[in-house]
Order: structure tokens, then C-alpha cells, then sequence
């Protein structure tokens, strides 16, 4: 066992989690991602009635 | 003031840590809790900041509060000696007299108790352990049965970190769709109170969960036995300590083993550090895989920037020298086996 290219591979690994993917796939992965996350953000803000509503009572 | 204190607990966070800030976060090291537990607090707003900065953990350990050259410690700061000190932290003295009183006291001490880099030697032993229990050698252990690699990767999404990172997610999209929102604040309580410090930008964690998420889907159809998963398709988990340490997503092709997907535990991108080797240890493993099944030790991959280097070390090349676009990667056979030889023995 070569220790020496062991650590020189360990530092060139520390850092990064990401290893392998094709771009195109992951492009498609997260831009799917943000728009779950902005429907989410989406369906837990109220919209301009309710906050109006809520000013009334 | 505020750009000297920021610049101060910047240089302390490199000097000490070696981590420079990163996106809009402000991370402040915990200057008491470095000693013990190496955490680091992410504050949000400059308010915070400014009121961290009169904290007793500050002023302890800024070194520019307590070597005042003209007047003398009060509070964070040094203010002049005709004047007295209403903002004294932790047995500061509150006049010049009582101040001078206090080092008189002081000097009648044994010499080792003010020494003044006593407090850095601490921080410095305290790291080289750290980094002496990190490099111990985890005992990996390669999973490929399918009920127990989705068990394992299931366990993965619920843990901290990858919480951490969808509550991550879910602050950016907060503050950039809706700014002025209370989800904004309810993202971001979500998120520190959670606890986990990122030390890598946002891109990078997004990439890091995107490709972890893909693979746990792989895992969830593998383990349904939806036969034959999409393009007969493998996966495998890197197991250390009980945990996920790296996954992989992999298919035999004609000539080659082709990785789809690779990625190690989201802690490597946080001030714990993760486990080291866990991406070496998956690379030997596939190619291990890869003489099993005929191939060689012939690999196939898609590897993205920040790993090239990593690739580049086993003997990774580009898979077409004339394109410009180097993320496609090709180990051959006698790279591969050097490769192993060297980290196998």
C-alpha cells in the first residue's frame, strides 16, 4: 500500500461530495428541485386577500 | 467598527480553521466552544454580529481588545485611562487604578500562567488531535444487497446534514423569491437550529444532494425489484461506522463499467470533515467490480469539476482528447491496476 498517494488522494477528495454525473442530468435533477421548492414556498404564503382579510378582523 | 470586527473574525476563522466565509453567511467561530467542540455559529444578520461582538466569548479571545496599547481592556475594547469602565466582562477591572492593581497581581504569578500564546498552543494541540483522530484509517465495507443499501441510504436522508441541506435549500429559495416573507425567518430557524456548519458553497451542496437524492431513488428501485431497474443499473454503498460514507450508481456496459452516479456523504462539506477516503475507497471498489465482470478495471464516468483532479491522480483521462469538455473520464485496464495495486498493496 502506497500511503503517500493514499493522502494525496484523500486531500483531493476532501471537500468535494459531489463525484460523478452527467451535467445535462443534473441540470434537469435540481432545476426539478427548485421548482418543487418554490411551489412549496409558494403554498405556504399567504396570498394578498387572506393578509387583507386578516387586517379587517 | 464593523469592518474591523468583521476582518477580525474573518482572519481568526482562516488562522484558526482554516475556513474562509462563504456565500452571504456570516460564520463566526464560537471562540469559547473552539477550544472544546471545534462548532461554529452561522449568525444572519450584522445586528447579530454587533452584538456578539460585546459577548464575554469575544472579548476573551480578541486579541486586539486585550493588548491595549494606551488605555486599558473594557469590555471588547480599550477605552482611555482617565476615564472608567461601565461595560466590564468577566473580572475586567472598572477604573485604571484597579486595572493596574490587577497586573501587579498578575506579575507575582508563576510565569507559565501569562504566557500569552497559552491560548493559541491550546487551540493548535487541539486541532492536531482532531486531525490525528481523522486520519485514522475507517474500516470501509462495500454494501450491494439491495433491502440493506436502501435501508442505509433512507437513514442517510433523514440525518442531520442532508436536513440541514433541504433546509439550506429552502432559505436561498425563500430569500430569493420572497424576500420579505416570514417564511424567509421560518427557513432560516429551521435551518440553525439544526446545527450543521457548511463549509462549501451552495452550488456545491445543491450538486452533492442532487446526485445523493438520484442515487437513493436507484436504491428505492432496486430494492422494490422493479427488475430490471432502468438500464440495469447497481447500486452500492461504502459503508464506515455504521454509515453511508459514499454511494455509487454504476451498470456494466460492453467494455467498461460506467458510473452514473458518485458521491460521498454530504459531512464532507462541513466543519466536521466527514470520512476521509470514502471516494478512493468507492473508485477501488468499482474497479475491483470492474475486473470481476471482465472489464478489465476499465471505468466510465461523467466526473464533475471538482473532482478532475481527484479522477485525473487515479489515471483517469479525458474520454475524447480532442473535445473541449473534459468531464468525460476513461480508466483503462493498466492504469486501474496500478491504481489498485498502489491502494490495495
Amino acid at each position: 500500500m502506497d500511503n503517500d498517494y493514499l493522502n494525496e488522494l484523500e486531500n483531493l477528495e476532501s471537500g468535494v461530495s459531489a463525484f460523478a454525473a452527467n451535467k445535462d442530468k443534473l441540470k434537469e435533477i435540481k432545476d426539478n428541485r427548485k421548482k418543487h421548492k418554490e411551489k412549496q414556498a409558494e403554498d405556504n404564503i399567504p396570498s394578498d386577500s387572506d393578509i387583507n382579510e386578516s387586517k379587517e378582523i | 467598527m464593523l469592518s474591523t470586527l468583521f476582518n477580525n473574525l474573518r482572519k481568526h476563522s482562516i488562522e484558526s480553521k482554516g475556513i474562509d466565509f462563504t456565500g452571504n453567511l456570516i460564520p463566526i467561530i464560537d471562540l469559547e466552544d473552539l477550544r472544546n467542540s471545534e462548532d461554529i455559529l452561522y449568525l444572519s444578520s450584522f445586528q447579530e454580529l454587533l452584538d456578539f461582538k460585546d459577548t464575554a466569548d469575544f472579548a476573551k479571545n480578541n486579541s486586539k481588545a486585550r493588548a491595549c496599547k494606551k488605555g486599558y481592556p473594557c469590555g471588547a475594547s480599550c477605552i482611555a485611562t482617565t476615564k472608567n469602565c461601565n461595560k466590564t466582562i468577566d473580572g475586567q477591572a472598572k477604573t485604571y487604578t484597579s486595572w493596574l492593581d490587577l497586573q501587579s497581581k498578575k506579575k507575582s504569578q508563576t510565569p507559565k500562567a501569562k504566557t500569552p500564546k497559552r491560548p493559541r498552543k491550546q487551540t493548535e494541540t487541539k486541532k492536531t488531535k482532531a486531525e490525528q483522530e481523522r486520519s485514522i484509517k475507517p474500516k470501509f465495507e462495500s454494501v450491494d444487497d439491495p433491502q440493506e443499501v436502501n435501508r442505509l441510504l433512507s437513514e442517510l436522508m433523514e440525518s442531520n446534514v442532508y436536513n440541514a441541506a433541504r433546509a439550506w435549500t429552502d432559505v436561498m429559495v425563500a430569500r430569493d423569491v420572497y424576500m420579505d416573507t416570514d417564511w424567509t425567518k421560518e427557513a432560516e430557524d429551521k435551518f440553525y437550529k439544526l446545527g450543521v456548519t457548511f463549509t462549501a458553497p451552495q452550488s456545491q451542496i445543491d450538486d452533492a444532494g442532487a446526485i445523493m437524492e438520484s442515487i437513493v431513488w436507484a436504491g428505492k428501485r432496486q430494492a422494490r425489484s422493479v427488475s430490471p431497474i432502468q438500464n440495469d443499473e447497481k447500486v452500492r454503498v461504502i459503508k464506515a461506522g455504521g454509515k453511508v460514507a459514499s454511494a455509487v450508481v454504476y451498470r456494466k456496459d460492453e467494455d467498461e463499467i460506467v458510473v452514473e452516479y458518485l458521491a460521498t456523504s454530504l459531512e464532507n462539506l462541513t466543519a466536521n470533515g466527514g470520512v476521509k477516503g470514502a471516494g478512493t475507497e468507492a473508485m477501488a471498489s468499482l474497479v475491483e467490480e470492474s475486473i470481476k465482470l471482465g472489464s478489465g478495471g476499465r471505468l466510465k464516468l461523467y466526473a464533475l469539476d471538482g473532482a478532475i483532479p481527484f479522477y485525473k491522480k487515479i489515471g483517469f483521462r479525458n474520454y475524447n482528447p480532442d473535445d473541449d469538455d473534459d468531464s468525460e473520464m476513461v480508466l483503462e485496464p493498466k492504469e486501474a491496476q496500478e491504481f489498485l495495486k498502489r491502494v490495495r498493496g
